[in-house]
């Protein structure tokens, strides 16, 4: 399938600061990208350089085959068939909801307008609500139009920069869901900014994690979540436990659970100390398992369970047990381990923990 | 092809980005030639003139004009704070209309005020008539307070000036969280222990700034005090400027003015910086004010029935009734050619301060470095500068541009151009824009920044063109603050008195001249067709306000 969007060692820089350093991925017609990291690691200003707001410093931006920024040349924004919904949402508080979505459309005429708007409005559930303002809906309800004021023009990309964060918290994970049902049966390509990973999660087929201006991974949320590619994204992405080991023959790893498999960021040499990502569904609890370990901590999750245990002096493993089971802190669990392959990672002296 | 598309853009965009580089500063820096100039003669070598003011009635300016100011300043916390704390905090009958009626005395220029109350309060004045049918006493029998002296017209002053500290004080008592006030009274302290303890320290930077704004208009003050026979700043230079046709005197007096005027600008700044941290929460939960019972409603109820009633209805009620009993001699066609004076000067000024202000305040949001920013804070500076001081600033240097054009052009060519730009109406309304191109700009600012960058920068990724954003986003958005900005410019220039006394070409009378004139022939009643039109149309942006205060009322209770 053909690449909607390209982006080709791209840069971007503030005076001499580098906020994107050397980015490259692709995204194919119809795929929903994500551009996920904490807050200054240069997902929106990667956004904004797709859309035209800031220029290239290095590197090659291409929508649907043609080149639209290069190193001083930057085709203008309202050239590139984007469509783009921000935080604030930035609806138009002097126009309607009719008003507001038919913003951009241009060139047909005004009852194809109300049928295009009619159509986009069902498919959002937001029917009847054409001639309110802004500041008659509810938070949800615009930012529903916002989506749909950008998905109007039929733009080659649709662009969100935090699109959930301005709502509740309840609201977000269902309308994560139902923005992607809609961009999907559009056949909308799109790329979402977040820091919020269960979002990126609901949402996205391939997520880019970017830390310091780089792109670390760019991969589906489960290769993401389950083999991440280096420290900053294990430690980004879900929680988790390092367990010190140390690598033996074969590729295996000797360590406090045993011996075990491992996959390797880069080939290590026998005796090289690693550490391995273990996440907390990678521990199941067994009452019938003789592997026992002492709970720590606990933490109600409502459904789980989270319980820290002590494997030895100064090691801990997190664990997610159904909240059924219900222990008591100094108490010994039995339970197992659930990985084929654990990651490891390579000491490194002054690494951030 | 697309490449050279994009750079003839570019090119295109560069150009209207110089005019802003090149034109924000160049404006800031004409605008604040007066300043500068009347500036500069802190530094001149002190002249004969100089040295007999200061051996003569420099004192007295100095003395009554500190005086004036401790006056206006204790008359206008006390009524300012107690309406806002009553109007905001507290329930009785008639609050919700003394809530927005309480600003109605701004209409009323000051020295208006000052002929009504002469009017009323004089010898041969109603109020004295009536003690002298009713006590048959004769002429220096009894004895009645001067209305024309110094207390009179810090009473005077005060009265107009006092809406400036409730409207701040008011914002902030409305912005004090409740919770602060409930923490307070849970710990043990009653309503009035809570007030002085809690409320009025959380208000005090918002007084302040409401307090030096008002200092600011005594500090600018020609018509009361000079109509009251009190020796100020204003008055003195009037005198040095006229009088002892000493143009390098009064600038030194208008610079030592100046000074006091910035002293006064950096305590507002800074108490309304101040004033940001002590908004104590984001949130509010609904108001609810205190329950007074019927001593204390009565109280309550003649506090700010007096300030209105002394404020407002008494002065304007006499305006009219002058008005109504002169209506036959006043309105004639020279009404008529007053009106049309005033209306074409102050539409043309405030027209042009609107167009500069949009210049200005877009240059800053296109480019917001700072060279934009400081000039646009320079231009912005005037509103606190007296009327008198930028005449004197605007008269000196235009009249030696005058002198050194006619001399080149009888040099070269031998004919003479005689005062092109002193004594025209050009040199009037850049005094005009120089003193109120603030509040253009202020308000042409806030509108501006309701419209969020987000909001150009979708627009632009639907492909829309610039032309187009303004055409269809801020246009209908700005509206609005389009209209006020030009309506509030336009009063206030119909009420300007010293610098279109100085200013105005020779014989070109408006409304705010023409009472002035009259006045000071003591034609009260004849002076009162032109102060009641400035009265009336003032009326108008105090409608502006009060409809602010309604609707942010609405809106928290919502």
């Amino acid at each position: 399938m053909r690449n909607q969007l390209e982006v080709k060692h791209v840069s971007v820089k503030y005076g001499s600061q580098t906020v994107v350093d050397d980015v490259s991925f692709e995204l194919e017609s119809g795929a929903i990208g994500c551009l996920l990291g904490p807050s200054g690691c240069g997902k929106t200003s990667l956004l904004r350089a797709i859309a035209g707001f800031e220029p290239l410093a290095e590197g090659e931006i291409l929508l649907h085959g043609r080149s639209v920024s290069r190193p001083a040349q930057t085709m203008a924004p309202e050239k590139r068939r984007v469509g783009m919904v921000f935080q604030d949402f930035a609806l138009y508080p002097h126009l309607t909801v009719l008003d507001n979505v038919a913003f951009g459309l241009r060139g047909s005429s005004h009852k194809q307008r109300k049928q295009r708007v009619k159509e986009l409005l069902e498919l959002v559930g937001l029917a009847g609500l054409e001639e309110k303002y802004p500041h008659q809906l509810s938070g949800g309800q615009q930012q529903r139009v916002a989506l749909i004021r950008a998905m109007a023009p039929r733009p080659d990309i649709l662009l969100l920069d935090e699109p959930f964060s301005g709502l509740d918290v309840e609201l977000r994970e269902q309308l994560a869901r139902e923005v992607r049902a809609i961009l999907k049966r559009e056949g909308v390509t799109a790329i979402l900014v977040t820091h919020d990973q269960l979002e990126a999660f609901a949402l996205a087929d391939s997520i880019g994690v970017l830390g310091a201006g780089q792109l670390r991974q760019w991969d589906s949320g489960y290769t993401i979540y389950h083999q991440p590619k280096d420290r900053f994204v294990a430690e980004f992405i879900g929680q988790g436990a390092m367990i010190p080991g140390r690598v033996i023959g074969g590729g295996n790893i000797d360590s406090a659970l045993g011996i075990m498999a491992g996959n390797f960021i880069r080939q290590p040499d026998i005796g090289d100390s690693v550490e391995l990502l273990l996440r907390p569904d990678d521990v199941v609890h067994d009452d019938e398992s003789d592997f026992k370990l002492e709970i720590v901590d606990k933490v109600f999750q409502g459904a789980e369970y989270l319980y820290t245990l002590s494997l030895e002096e100064g090691i801990e493993l997190l664990c997610l047990v159904q909240s059924h089971h219900d222990h008591e802190i100094g108490e010994k669990i039995g339970v197992r381990l659930y990985v084929d392959h654990v990651v490891a990672f390579p000491v490194e002296v002054g690494l951030k923990k | 092809m697309q490449a050279v598309e994009n750079e003839s853009a570019w090119s295109r965009l560069s150009i209207r980005m110089n005019a802003w580089r090149i034109g924000v500063p160049l404006i800031a820096l004409l605008l604040s030639v007066p300043v500068l100039v009347v500036l500069s003669y802190i530094f001149e070598p002190a002249g004969e003139v100089w040295q007999h003011l200061v051996d003569t009635v420099l004192q007295d300016y100095v003395i009554n004009s500190l005086l004036l100011m401790i006056g206006v300043a204790v008359g206008v916390l006390l009524v300012g704070v107690s309406t806002a704390w009553l109007t905001s905090m507290c329930q009785f009958p008639g609050r919700s209309l003394f809530e927005w009626a309480l600003l109605l005395p701004m209409a009323i220029p000051a020295y208006i005020i000052a002929y009504t109350y002469t009017g009323l309060f004089d010898f041969a004045g109603p109020v004295q008539t009536l003690l002298r049918d009713w006590t048959g006493w004769g002429y220096g029998d009894y004895w009645f307070p001067e209305i024309r002296s110094i207390e009179g017209a810090a009473l005077m002053l005060s009265l107009v000036l006092y809406p400036y500290v409730y409207l701040l004080s008011r914002a902030a008592f409305l912005g004090q969280s409740i919770c602060v006030l409930d923490v307070s009274r849970s710990l043990g302290n009653g309503p009035w222990r809570t007030f002085f303890l809690v409320a009025l320290p959380l208000a005090r930077p918002a007084i302040v700034a409401g307090l030096s704004l008002a200092l600011m208009e005594t500090l600018a003050d020609y018509g009361t005090v000079q109509y009251f026979g009190v020796s100020t700043f204003t008055t003195g230079i009037f005198r040095t400027w006229y009088g002892l046709n000493n143009a390098a005197a009064a600038a030194q007096l208008s610079a030592m003015l100046l000074l006091v005027v910035f002293a006064l600008i950096i305590l507002e700044k800074g108490s309304r910086r101040r004033a940001r941290y002590h908004h104590t929460t984001q949130r509010h939960q609904l108001l609810t004010r205190f329950q007074l019972n019927t001593r204390q409603s009565l109280m309550a109820f003649l506090i700010c029935s007096g300030a209105l009633l002394f404020g407002f209805i008494l002065p304007a009620g006499q305006l009219l009734w002058w008005a109504l009993t002169t209506a036959e001699e006043s309105l004639d066609s020279r009404f008529l050619s007053l009106i049309s004076h005033s209306l074409l000067l102050a539409g043309a000024a405030s027209l042009l301060a609107l167009l500069l202000a949009l210049f200005l305040s877009y240059g800053k949001r296109r480019r917001g470095s700072w060279p934009a920013v400081i000039a646009v804070r320079v231009a912005g500076m005037g509103y606190a500068i007296p009327g008198t001081v930028i005449a004197i600033g605007v008269m000196i240097p235009f009249a030696a541009f005058d002198n050194l054009l006619d001399e080149w052009m009888r040099q070269r060519f031998g004919w003479s151009t005689g005062l092109l730009l002193s004594g025209t109406l050009a040199a009037l309304i850049f005094a005009y824009l120089v003193r109120f191109l603030a509040v253009s700009l202020q308000t042409v600012e806030a509108g501006l920044g309701k419209i969020r960058p987000t909001m150009d920068e979708v627009a632009r990724s639907m492909g829309t063109g610039s032309g187009e954003i303004v055409r269809r986003v801020h246009m209908p958005m700005l509206k609005g603050s389009l209209m006020t900005a030009l309506l509030l410019v336009f009063v206030d220039i119909l009420k300007e008195l010293p610098a279109t006394l100085i200013l105005r070409p020779f014989n070109y009378n408006t409304l705010a001249v023409r009472a002035y004139e009259l006045a000071s022939d003591e034609r009260l009643a004849d002076a009162s067709y032109a102060a009641l039109t400035i009265v009336v149309v003032g009326v108008l942006p105090v409608i502006l306000l009060s409809r602010t205060i309604t609707r942010s009322r609405h809106a928290k209770s919502t």
